[in-house]
């Protein structure tokens, strides 16, 4: 029940040392339900409450997509955050190393360091990256990095009303996280880019998570007489 | 060697101050719109959050290329035992800087916080291209700089040098701002590992093509003569650099169609009916490949300057397009989350197409850095002497059947040297 006590398990602000050896080892992650969310943009709202997200942009927002013809129609619903990567390609590139990664994980961007490039934007393959049209630098979901140093969970999780959101420490095999993921079957978006995401989706449609945007046939297609619509 | 005679020009025709005062307003222009920028936000240059590089970059990519042409006709002398080419040298190495100085101006002005120059410099990141281009670029400069100053003051050794030094550093400059683009694997339409190439070769035949033009203009506007026969060779340099070109920009293509994951992107740049088919088509086949190969090898245009120039502009436009296709049709193709699926709400910008055409505010800003480079090269022109009095070349370009004789030509041409020289020396300063 620690989602609705709003505890992240381990979360807290460091006090002795043996607190900062607790605080290195947490590594949190996110669990996201697709089966349970209903597509309410409760999480974009309560993101944009929370970190004051201009208007036009988004840290967190749900993807409403459809598929097929009536009656054989399909809508999906898919929420989007920064994954947080464990080998995040934006704060790989970025010149100043103003994105960084914290000891528990979060890729953080430092405001008073961005030089508003855009080398991560181009270099996010998940494209959750904004201008923020302010203050002309780059900023993402930091999964409420001063809620969490609280002991509290990311805003997004707390208002989420199904609970289709599910946040801890991946390393606490007791947390939450830890035991959905050990017990259900979970996707990455884009797992062929090798930047070990730490959104999982329980449900999604692979097809849905794929980098491929559609399937070609690849050895029955004609590749030298392609469809030129001049 | 050979002593030549340099002079700057005299500067007080009306046309000069005209041009002058123009372009310091459009400079000025440049100024203003990007305080404006800065204040108002990128919306002012019609970029959005799908679009964040647009036409700055382009510009910033191209403008590096222009300085690798001007810098290898200013070596030619000095590495490749071309000594004629020394005449050029002075010009040729302030176009280098010059068009340096606009690719940093326009990069500068296309950051967010262009307030925040010199932060590269102390919070270096090694693994980001970019970070270590910051040291590459001023490198360069700082590089293009001595090497100007050290041929100014007749240094033979150390413009010797320099030049080297020059050369070193430009292979990094441009193969590294390849790198920046070459190294997203994020997405499909940047990530090539031919990118660095393609870019540093590309930058050496347009380069070569403008640098012809500003020189063949110079002369003509000062009234100074120049053999034609520079451009002559130097077209064959050219056109080898657009065969080279043309070959690894077709193989980088080709060999995209054939990995899946990068066929919907090529499909999308060059058959879709988009804008970057009409690019890559027209203005980077037709214009900047095709037309110059057809100039530049058919016999009766191939040997005429006039032919020769209208090629050069032909393939600096074509590489522009180069440019273009460089930096835009990867943003362009949004990145496919959710393949295979209609976009059913557009509230969150998913799905949108995506439109980018640069505003007023940014093509004052293009203005401006044109000019910049304009205004800088006619006050240094007026200010130290780097145009020469009259650039031809001493020794004929030998005929098959006169290489035997080789020594005979050499003295020859000596001895044309030094009656040039004393009649230089003659002549009033």
């Amino acid at each position: 029940m620690e989602i609705f006590t709003g505890e992240a398990a381990g979360a807290g602000p460091p006090k002795t040392k043996e607190d900062e050896q607790v605080a290195e080892d947490i590594r949190y992650g996110m669990v996201i339900d697709v089966r349970r969310c209903i597509g309410c943009q409760s999480c974009s709202v309560a993101c944009k409450a929370e970190m004051s997200v201009p208007l036009e942009v988004f840290a967190t927002w749900v993807k409403i997509v459809e598929r097929g013809q009536y009656p054989d129609a399909q809508r999906f619903f898919l929420p989007r955050l920064c994954n947080n990567c464990e080998n995040a390609i934006c704060a790989r590139n970025c010149p100043t190393k103003a994105s960084y990664k914290r000891d528990d994980g979060v890729v953080m961007v430092d405001e008073h360091r961005c030089i508003g490039c855009k080398y991560c934007i181009a270099s996010c393959p998940y494209d959750v990256r904004y201008i923020n049209p302010f203050k002309n630098i780059v900023q993402k979901c930091y999964w409420c990095y001063h809620r969490l140093d609280a002991g509290l969970v990311p805003a997004c999780v707390e208002t989420c009303p199904t609970r289709a959101m599910i946040f801890g420490d991946l390393n606490d095999p007791k947390s939450e996280v830890s035991r959905v993921l050990a017990t259900n079957a979970t996707q990455v978006i884009k797992k062929d880019m090798q930047t070990e995401p730490h959104v999982f989706y329980i449900g999604a449609d692979e097809a849905a998570m794929s980098n491929y945007e559609e399937e070609i046939n690849y050895f029955t297609e004609p590749l030298f007489f392609p469809k030129i619509r001049l | 060697m050979a002593k030549y005679y340099f002079e700057s020009i005299k500067g007080k025709s009306p046309w000069y101050n005209f041009a002058v005062a123009v372009l310091a307003l459009l400079v000025f222009g440049w100024l203003i719109a990007t305080i404006i920028r800065f204040y108002a936000g990128f919306w002012i240059t019609g970029l959005n959050h799908s679009i964040t590089w647009g036409g700055s970059e382009v510009l910033f990519v191209l403008f590096v290329g222009l300085s690798a042409g001007s810098l290898l006709i200013s070596a030619l002398g000095a590495i490749f035992g071309q000594t004629e080419y020394k005449i050029l040298s002075r010009v040729a190495a302030l176009n280098s800087v010059l068009f340096m100085a606009a690719a940093l101006m326009m990069l500068i002005s296309s950051w967010g916080r262009p307030d925040r120059i010199f932060l590269p410099f102390y919070n270096i990141n090694p693994r980001s291209m970019l970070s270590l281009n910051a040291f590459v670029y001023s490198s360069y400069i700082t590089v293009g700089i001595i090497y100007l100053w050290a041929q100014l003051k007749n240094s033979e050794k150390w413009s010797r040098i320099l030049a080297i030094t020059a050369v070193c550093t430009a292979i990094f400059v441009h193969s590294g701002t390849g790198f920046i683009f070459g190294v997203i694997n994020g997405r499909e339409l940047y990530f090539s590992s031919l990118t660095p190439l393609a870019f540093v070769i590309a930058a050496l035949s347009s380069g070569t093509a403008l640098a012809m033009l500003i020189l063949h203009y110079s002369f003509k506007a000062t009234k100074r003569k120049i053999d034609p026969r520079f451009f002559l060779q130097l077209s064959k340099v050219m056109l080898g650099l657009i065969f080279f070109v043309f070959f690894i920009v077709t193989i980088e293509h080709l060999i995209h169609m054939y990995v899946p994951e990068h066929y919907a992107g090529e499909e999308y740049v060059m058959f879709s009916g988009s804008f970057f088919t009409y690019v890559f088509w027209i203005q980077l086949y037709g214009i900047g490949f095709i037309l110059p190969i057809i100039i530049l090898l058919y016999p009766k245009t191939r040997s005429k300057l006039g032919w020769i120039l209208t090629a050069s502009v032909l393939h600096v436009v074509g590489i522009l397009g180069e440019r273009i296709l460089f930096i835009l049709p990867g943003q362009f193709r949004y990145i496919p989350i959710l393949p295979g699926y209609e976009f059913f709400s557009n509230a969150y910008g998913d799905g949108e197409t995506i439109t980018y055409f640069p505003m007023v505010t940014a093509w004052i800003q293009y203005i401006g850095v044109i000019a910049f480079v304009a205004l800088a090269y006619l006050l240094l022109i007026k200010w130290l002497p780097l145009l020469p009095q009259e650039a031809k070349l001493i020794k004929p370009a030998p005929a098959p059947d006169l290489l035997i004789e080789e020594g005979n030509g050499e003295e020859e041409g000596g001895e044309e040297e030094t009656d040039a020289g004393a009649a230089e020396a003659g002549a009033p300063a």
